[in-house]
């Protein structure tokens, strides 16, 4: 007895010229069963996502049928699908910084998908809400975070509300769409771990939609392939493919002079309430990093150490309280103005959800374009090539230009942000969790190109990732951060074995 | 507290600059207010300048300025050459019979604005949303002045309404009752233009404000877990849209004062209006200057309103 049916699923958009986002997608899910969704950026993994749960623009054109326990959600009313979404079928979305409302308690957001759907109080609402916030791992200080507001939160927190908002009414069927891509090693296998659990004892069933294959072979009972709209193939527990380890060498070019020293960092952020007293959070607490010309620093941590701040005071977006930073030797941390200007072209940042970071009314041309024509050192025509040669650096076709962000996918949209960083010529890359929205091939494509970048041009790269294996791979040292401390540096090699304590 | 300070600092500023630009523009365009007297061949030419000595119009621009300053700081604002009494008194009368109708206007079209823009948006693309639109976008096209002549005409013909002023000719005699019904009446014409110049703009805003929150990826999250309906468009559409909204409303709180000028001249509304034309025309600098002021200080009040609305609501200002 199958509990979720879907049966030639099309999807297209009148705008796309009859293009089809889906292409009769056809599959069925049992109670308690897992099915993975895999496939490349793009490829419509997340379109479908929300054709299942009847979220799509009215643009849309969606065929075929979804049955959920033998009922058609195609021909339920607006009414009837909202009451079936968040109580019978769940959701999870993979940008969390947009996701949530940002004028609303993180408590409040959860309890009013309790609320949604029964009758009652919001105090035994609250009480529910807590359970679930524990079951999803944001246990510690618990309070707190319940009346916290989502920018008050980390990316890795914020995912687990999302989570958390998903399961909180026990439904039958839950759509996850990358829902551990920036959750820290241990808490994901965690989050996986409980899925499984939910599965197996509840009989809770999950459609989980993931780029990345040890999530994929690790946790779902089977796993389909999408590419291009269709189902590529239906293969029965995959083994997962070797992680290929390139062993790279990371040659110092030049001296070996420090590109970044940080000394004693410290950084406070106040909560601040309309009514009540400010609460303090030491995000940043005497902390120490170099990173040496040419070569890249490894940073982890469990969600909420400190490491995006961290990132942020390197960049010179924020300014630290106390301490001091050094690129190339010379002090930043109190400069003004100009030199501000010099400071922020030589080190960039690549964020983690991309869909915020660029403007959604520029085309790719006009963000990629921009940092230049604020640094004024160019003409139109030596710009115009040099965006083209940016754009093939990471991988994406020149009639990409006239497209704005929401016409790409998630990796797409990483790829351009990359390129935007490199359009100042900088000396230092900040990858805050760059690669979590990427599917391998991409993501090794454009770690391919980083790594060329850093033996001609000696760039340093700061990588802040939860993912181990993947700062093995990248770094030549990684330091471990918890509660805004540095607490572990290690040569990458010894790491592999090693796991975060959450 | 320091943001409050911080704002009440560059309140002042921006009423100094506006003073000393307001009178450097009246100054700095020909003739001044006892220039009509002098091609009156009965006055002889001592007679005006006695008047102007007395006036102090002989001084330099600058001792003017002070002067004018002195006055504020005493609080009269300086003198009415034409009307010989404190600007402070006469703006004050003036600026109340403005009020009486700016206020209700402003209320009521942000009443309606906020339900039907959200309305338009949640049945975007059906036919009243289309024929709400294009109706709104032809009066926001149409000049002020346009719409105030096509009421009046529609009152000649049909002599429903009184044409102009704002009490009927002897309405001392009448009771408390009569007289406010007597006012109401009058008021009727020069309040149905305001609001449909007022309203328009307010329900486009509205109404863009929540289509750009309907479509935000947030919105489409709290449907994707079933939240809909009244809990949906209160805590989720409405919040995610306010923001640029809370801005406009500070900024209507400037139109207050200025922006039923046109109406009131049109509809001989006993208002700043016909009053700041008046003396425009007339060269009373007074009158003028006061009447610049008054506006600016309706519009920093309201802009500093609108902030701290902002501060108040939205935890990402705060921090």
């Amino acid at each position: 007895m199958f509990i979720f049916e879907v049966e030639g699923l099309t999807v297209c958009y009148a705008a796309a010229r009859g293009r089809r986002a889906v292409d009769g997608v056809s599959f069925a899910l049992g109670a308690g069963e897992i099915l993975g969704v895999s496939g490349p950026s793009g490829c419509g993994k997340s379109t479908m996502a929300l054709a299942l749960i009847g979220l799509l623009p009215e643009t849309a054109q969606v065929s075929g049928a979804i049955r959920l326990r033998g009922r058609d959600l195609r021909t339920c009313s607006e009414r009837e699908h909202a009451a079936i979404r968040g109580a019978d079928v769940g959701i999870i979305f993979q940008e969390s910084a947009l996701a949530l409302n940002p004028l609303r308690t993180i408590g409040a957001q959860i309890a009013d998908v309790v609320c949604a759907h029964a009758r009652g109080d919001r105090q035994s609402a609250r009480d529910r809400v807590l359970t679930t916030m524990t079951d999803v791992g944001l246990g510690d200080d618990l309070d707190r975070i319940y009346d916290s507001y989502p920018h008050e939160l980390s990316g890795g927190q914020r995912q687990r509300v999302l989570i958390a908002q998903a399961i909180v009414n026990r439904p039958a069927v839950v759509i996850a769409d990358e829902p551990t891509a920036s959750l820290d090693a241990s808490v994901r296998q965690d989050v996986l771990d409980r899925m499984r659990t939910l599965s197996a004892r509840q009989g809770t069933s999950f459609i989980l939609i993931s780029h990345s294959a040890d999530v994929l072979s690790s946790t779902a009972h089977r796993v389909i392939e999408m590419r291009d709209g269709r189902l590529a193939t239906a293969a029965a527990r995959r083994t997962p493919a070797p992680r290929p380890r390139a062993s790279v060498s990371f040659a110092s070019v030049g001296s070996s002079a420090l590109a970044i020293e940080i000394r004693g960092a410290e950084k406070v952020h106040a909560q601040r309430r309309l009514l009540s007293k400010r609460h303090f959070v030491k995000a940043l607490d005497s902390v120490d990093l170099r990173i040496e010309r040419g070569r890249t620093l490894g940073l982890t941590g469990p969600s909420g150490c400190g490491k995006s701040t961290l990132a942020r005071c390197l960049a010179g977006l924020d300014a630290l309280d106390a301490g001091e930073i050094r690129i190339d030797g010379r002090r930043v941390a109190t400069r003004r103005g100009r030199d501000r200007q010099m400071h922020r072209n030589q080190v960039q940042l690549i964020f983690q959800d991309s869909a915020a970071a660029l403007n959604p009314r520029f085309t790719v041309h006009e963000a990629i374009v921009e940092p230049m024509v604020v640094q004024r050192a160019s003409t139109t025509a030596e710009r115009r090539l040099r965006v083209l040669e940016l754009l093939d650096h990471v991988g994406l076709p020149a009639d990409a230009l006239t497209m704005r962000p929401g016409e790409l996918s998630g990796g797409e949209r990483q790829r351009v942000a990359i390129a935007r960083a490199l359009a100042t010529h900088p000396r230092v890359l900040i990858l805050d969790e760059a690669f979590s929205g990427l599917d391998v091939e991409t993501r090794q494509r454009i770690i391919g190109v980083l790594q060329g970048l850093q033996t001609t041009d000696g760039l340093a790269y700061l990588c802040i990732s939860h993912d181990i294996d993947l700062l093995a791979e990248l770094a030549s040292e990684i330091a471990l951060m918890r509660d805004g401390r540095i607490v572990g540096e290690q040569a990458g090699a010894l790491m592999g074995s090693m796991r975060v304590p959450a | 507290m320091r943001f409050v300070l911080g704002r009440l600092g560059h309140s002042v500023l921006v009423l100094v600059l506006v003073s000393v630009l307001t009178f450097a523009l009246i100054e700095l365009s020909p003739g001044q207010f006892f220039d009509d007297l002098k091609v009156d061949a009965q006055i002889g030419s001592t007679t005006v300048e006695t008047l102007r000595q007395q006036s102090g119009l002989n001084e330099t621009p600058l001792t003017r300025y002070l002067a004018w300053t002195q006055s504020v700081a005493r609080g009269d604002f300086g003198v009415s050459l034409a009307h010989r009494v404190p600007v402070g008194s006469l703006l004050w009368e003036r600026a109340r019979n403005t009020l009486l109708l700016t206020i209700p206007a402003t209320l009521v079209c942000w009443l309606v604005a906020l339900p039907l823009g959200l309305w338009l948006a949640r049945h975007r693309g059906r036919w009243t949303d289309r024929i709400f639109t294009t109706a709104s976008s032809t009066l926001v096209s149409l000049p002020d002045i346009l719409v105030a002549l096509l009421l009046l005409l529609v009152a000649l013909r049909t002599g429903l309404f009184p044409t102009g002023g704002m009490l009927s000719p002897g309405a001392d005699t009448l009771d408390a009752m009569a007289r406010l019904r007597d006012l109401v009446n009058h008021a009727f014409l020069p309040f149905c233009a305001l609001i449909l110049v007022l309203l328009p703009p307010v329900i486009r805003h509205v109404r863009a404000s929540a289509i750009e929150a309907i479509d935000a990826p947030a919105v489409r999250a709290a449907r994707g877990h079933g939240i809909n309906g009244w809990h949906l468009t209160t805590r989720y559409i409405l919040p995610l849209s306010a923001n640029p909204l809370i801005s406009l409303a500070g900024l209507s709180c400037a139109a207050l004062v200025s922006g039923s000028v046109l109406i009131e001249v049109v509809m001989s509304w006993p208002g700043l209006g016909p009053l700041l034309v008046e003396s425009l025309l007339a060269k009373d600098v007074h009158v003028v200057l006061g009447a610049s002021m008054l506006a600016t200080m309706f519009l920093v009040t309201g802009n500093l309103l609108a902030d701290l609305t902002l501060y108040a609501v939205d935890p990402r200002v705060r921090s």
